[in-house]
C-alpha cells in the first residue's frame, strides 16, 4: 500500500533538477539528473526531456541532442500498451504507470532536436526531425494547430534543403491557423511567387506589413544570410489536480494546466533596420489543448476506475465488514491522485526570430525588453557568406537572460 | 497430499523454475552480413547490404564508364538522406566505392582526407623534420572528372486508427545515384533501388 501512495509522487531527482534550473544552476540541474540512481521506470522520459531541455540552454547541444534522442526511441516503445500497468492503475492510479508524455511534449521533444541539430550545423538530421515533428501533427492536427514555432522550424529546415515547396506548405498551414497571416504573409508572397503559385501569392500580399516593403521588389530575399534566434521566455504551466467528490466517498481526480500568464518579452537587433520575420508559441495553450483532446479517454477510464472502487467497497460492505469497508473506502479515496507528471522546464513562449543581415563579419547585440526592464545580450563574433545562416538560441527567465 | 504427490509437484515447479529462468537468459549468435534479416520495417543491415549491390553491378555493366579504359577518376560527394530517420549513409557511399575500388575500374578522390593530406604536406615542407628527398611532390594530384552522388528517401504509411490488436506499417525506402560529368554537368548515368517492407506490432503487451 506504501508503494502505491508512493507513486503519486515525482522522482527526487526531477524536483531537484527543475528548482536547480530555474535557480540558474543549470549545470546543477544536469548533475542531479546525470546521477540519479536507481531511478523510476515509469518517469524515464520525463528524465530525458529535462535533461535534454536543460544541456540545450548549457549551449551542450550534442548531449542535448542524445539525450532527446533517447526519449524519442523511448517514446516510440511506449507506443505498446502494457496490460499490468493498466489493471494496476484501475485499482489504484495512473501514476504507476509509465509516463508517456501528451502529445504536445512530444512533438517538443522533436522541436528541441531540431533546434540542437541546427545550431549544430547538422542539417541533414534536423531535416530528419523536422519530419518526425510532422508525423506527430499530421496525427494530432487540431490540437497542436497553434505550435507556430514548430511549424515555422519545419519550414525553415525544408528552406535550408531549397525544398520550397515543402516550405510554402508549412507557412501556409501557419497562416491559417492564426488570427492574421502577417507574420507569414512576406514568406508565402515571396516563395509562391518564386514557385509560380502567383494567384495564390497574391492573396498573401496585402497581409504584408507596411515597413517590409523590399520583399516586393528585391530578389528572392529567402536566399539571404540571416541571424536565426531561437528565443526561449518564462516557465510554462504547471499540471495541477482537479476533483470532484459524490458524497459520501465517491473522487474524481483529473489533471489541469494551471492558469498562468507569464511575461512576454520584445527582443530586436540593435542596429538591425529591416524587421525580422517571427512567429510564436504559446506553450500553455498548446499544452492545455492537448490535454483536452485527451479529456474523454480520461473521464472513461476514471469512471471505470470509480465503478471497480466502489463495487469492490460494496462487496466489503455486504460481508458486514464495517471497519474494513471503511478504511477501504479511505484508501480508495485517498489513491485517487491524478497523474499531474508534466515536462516542467519548458518556457512559457517559444520565439523564432529571422533577422535579415548582409554577409561578412558580425558582432551583433540582442535587444530584450520584459516588464520595462532592459537586458542585452552580445552574441559571438560571426562570419557568414551569401545565403548562409547563423543560429544562436536564448534562454530569459525572470531577471535573468541567458544566450549560447 | 500423499508422499509422492508432493514429490511430483515439488518436481514440476522446479522444471517450470528451470524453463522460466533458462527462457530469461541472455543469448548471443552470430549472423552472417550475408543473412536477410529483419526485426522491424525500418532499414537496417541487409537492406544496406541490397542497395549496394543493386547499384555497383549496373554501374560496372550499363554505365558509360562500363568500357572505359583508362580508370577514370571519381569523387564521391556523399548520398542525402532524406528519410525521416537517422541513417547513417555515409555507410552506403563507401561501400560503393568499396566494390567499385575491388573492380579494379575506377581511381577515387580521398574527399574525406583531404584537410589531412594538406596538414601532411604543409608537414613536410615546413616543419623542419622531414628529408628533403622525401617529401613527396606537391601539385601532382589528380582531378576528378565524375561525381558519383544520391539521395536516400523513405514514405511511411501507418494503418488508421482502428479497433486491432497489432498495429501495420509499411515502409518505402529508395536510393537514387546519379553520375556528373564534371567537365559538361551532363548525368550520365542515373539509376535507383526501391525496398518497400511492411510490418507488425502488437498494440498491447504485459
Amino acid at each position: 500500500m506504501l508503494c502505491i501512495f508512493f507513486a503519486g509522487c515525482t522522482a527526487a531527482p526531477l524536483r531537484q533538477a527543475r528548482k536547480a534550473f530555474y535557480s540558474g544552476q543549470s549545470a546543477e540541474a544536469v548533475n542531479a539528473l546525470s546521477e540519479a540512481k536507481n531511478f523510476p521506470n515509469r518517469d524515464r522520459l520525463l528524465l530525458f526531456m529535462e535533461k535534454g531541455l536543460i544541456l540545450h540552454h548549457l549551449g551542450r547541444y550534442e548531449e542535448s541532442a542524445n539525450t532527446l534522442l533517447k526519449a524519442s526511441e523511448l517514446m516510440e516503445k511506449q507506443e505498446i500498451i502494457s496490460i499490468s500497468q493498466q489493471a494496476a492503475s484501475f485499482m489504484t492510479n495512473e501514476w504507476i504507470t509509465d509516463y508517456k508524455g501528451e502529445y504536445s511534449e512530444r512533438l517538443w521533444v522533436h522541436t528541441y532536436l531540431m533546434m540542437n541539430f541546427l545550431l549544430l550545423r547538422k542539417y541533414e538530421s534536423a531535416l530528419v526531425e523536422a519530419k518526425q515533428s510532422l508525423k506527430i501533427l499530421e496525427k494530432h492536427p487540431e490540437p497542436l494547430s497553434k505550435d507556430h514555432f514548430t511549424r515555422a522550424l519545419i519550414a525553415l529546415c525544408f528552406e535550408n534543403f531549397r525544398q520550397y515547396s515543402d516550405a510554402y506548405i508549412e507557412y501556409k498551414k501557419i497562416a491559417e491557423n492564426l488570427p492574421d497571416p502577417s507574420p507569414v504573409a512576406p514568406r508565402i508572397y515571396e516563395i509562391g511567387m518564386n514557385l509560380g503559385f502567383r494567384e495564390e501569392a497574391e492573396k498573401y500580399k496585402k497581409f504584408i506589413p507596411p515597413d517590409i516593403p523590399s520583399i516586393l521588389n528585391s530578389q528572392f530575399s529567402i536566399l539571404n544570410s540571416e541571424l536565426v534566434l531561437f528565443v526561449s521566455i518564462g516557465s510554462a504551466p504547471e499540471k495541477i489536480s482537479g476533483s470532484i467528490i459524490i458524497p459520501p466517498s465517491i473522487r474524481f481526480s483529473f489533471p489541469q494546466y494551471e492558469d498562468k500568464i507569464a511575461d512576454d518579452a520584445q527582443v530586436s537587433l540593435a542596429g538591425a533596420e529591416t524587421p525580422p520575420f517571427s512567429v510564436t508559441t504559446h506553450i500553455g495553450n498548446v499544452a492545455k489543448a492537448s490535454l483536452q483532446d485527451r479529456a474523454a479517454k480520461i473521464i472513461a477510464k476514471e469512471t471505470a476506475r470509480a465503478a471497480m472502487k466502489e463495487s469492490i467497497a460494496r462487496a466489503v460492505e455486504h460481508k458486514n465488514e464495517g471497519i474494513l469497508s471503511v478504511l477501504l473506502r479511505m484508501a480508495f479515496f485517498l489513491m485517487e491522485e491524478p497523474d499531474t507528471r508534466c515536462w516542467e522546464t519548458l518556457p512559457a513562449y517559444l520565439k523564432l526570430f529571422r533577422f535579415p543581415i548582409q554577409p561578412g563579419k558580425h558582432r551583433l547585440k540582442a535587444v530584450i525588453y520584459q516588464n520595462g526592464i532592459r537586458k542585452d545580450i552580445i552574441l559571438p563574433q560571426f562570419s557568414l557568406s551569401a545565403g548562409q545562416k547563423y543560429y544562436y538560441q536564448i534562454r530569459i527567465n525572470s531577471g535573468s537572460a541567458i544566450g549560447n | 497430499m500423499t508422499n509422492s504427490g508432493l514429490k511430483s509437484t515439488l518436481f514440476l515447479a522446479i522444471l517450470s523454475a528451470i524453463a522460466l529462468t533458462a527462457g530469461c537468459t541472455a543469448t548471443t549468435r552470430t549472423v552472417s552480413p550475408t543473412e536477410e534479416l529483419h526485426y522491424d520495417e525500418a532499414y537496417d543491415f541487409s537492406d544496406k547490404k541490397k542497395i549496394v549491390d543493386s547499384l555497383v553491378q549496373p554501374l560496372l555493366e550499363t554505365s558509360p564508364l562500363a568500357n572505359a579504359a583508362d580508370r577514370p577518376v571519381i569523387i564521391i560527394y556523399g548520398i542525402a538522406n532524406q528519410t525521416a530517420e537517422h541513417i547513417n549513409t555515409s555507410g552506403i557511399s563507401d561501400d560503393i566505392r568499396e566494390s567499385l575500388i575491388k573492380a579494379g575500374r575506377f581511381r577515387f578522390i580521398n574527399e574525406t582526407q583531404r584537410d589531412n593530406i594538406a596538414n601532411e604536406t604543409d608537414y613536410q615542407y615546413n616543419s623542419g623534420a622531414v628529408a628533403p628527398e622525401t617529401r613527396i611532390e606537391r601539385a601532382r594530384q589528380l582531378g576528378a572528372r565524375y561525381i558519383l552522388s544520391g539521395t536516400l528517401r523513405s514514405i511511411e504509411k501507418e494503418e488508421p486508427k482502428q479497433v486491432r490488436l497489432t498495429k501495420k506499417s509499411l515502409k518505402y525506402y529508395s536510393l537514387h545515384l546519379e553520375l556528373t560529368d564534371l567537365r559538361t554537368s551532363l548525368i550520365e548515368w542515373a539509376d535507383s533501388v526501391e525496398i518497400a517492407r511492411e510490418a507488425s506490432k502488437p498494440i498491447i503487451g504485459w
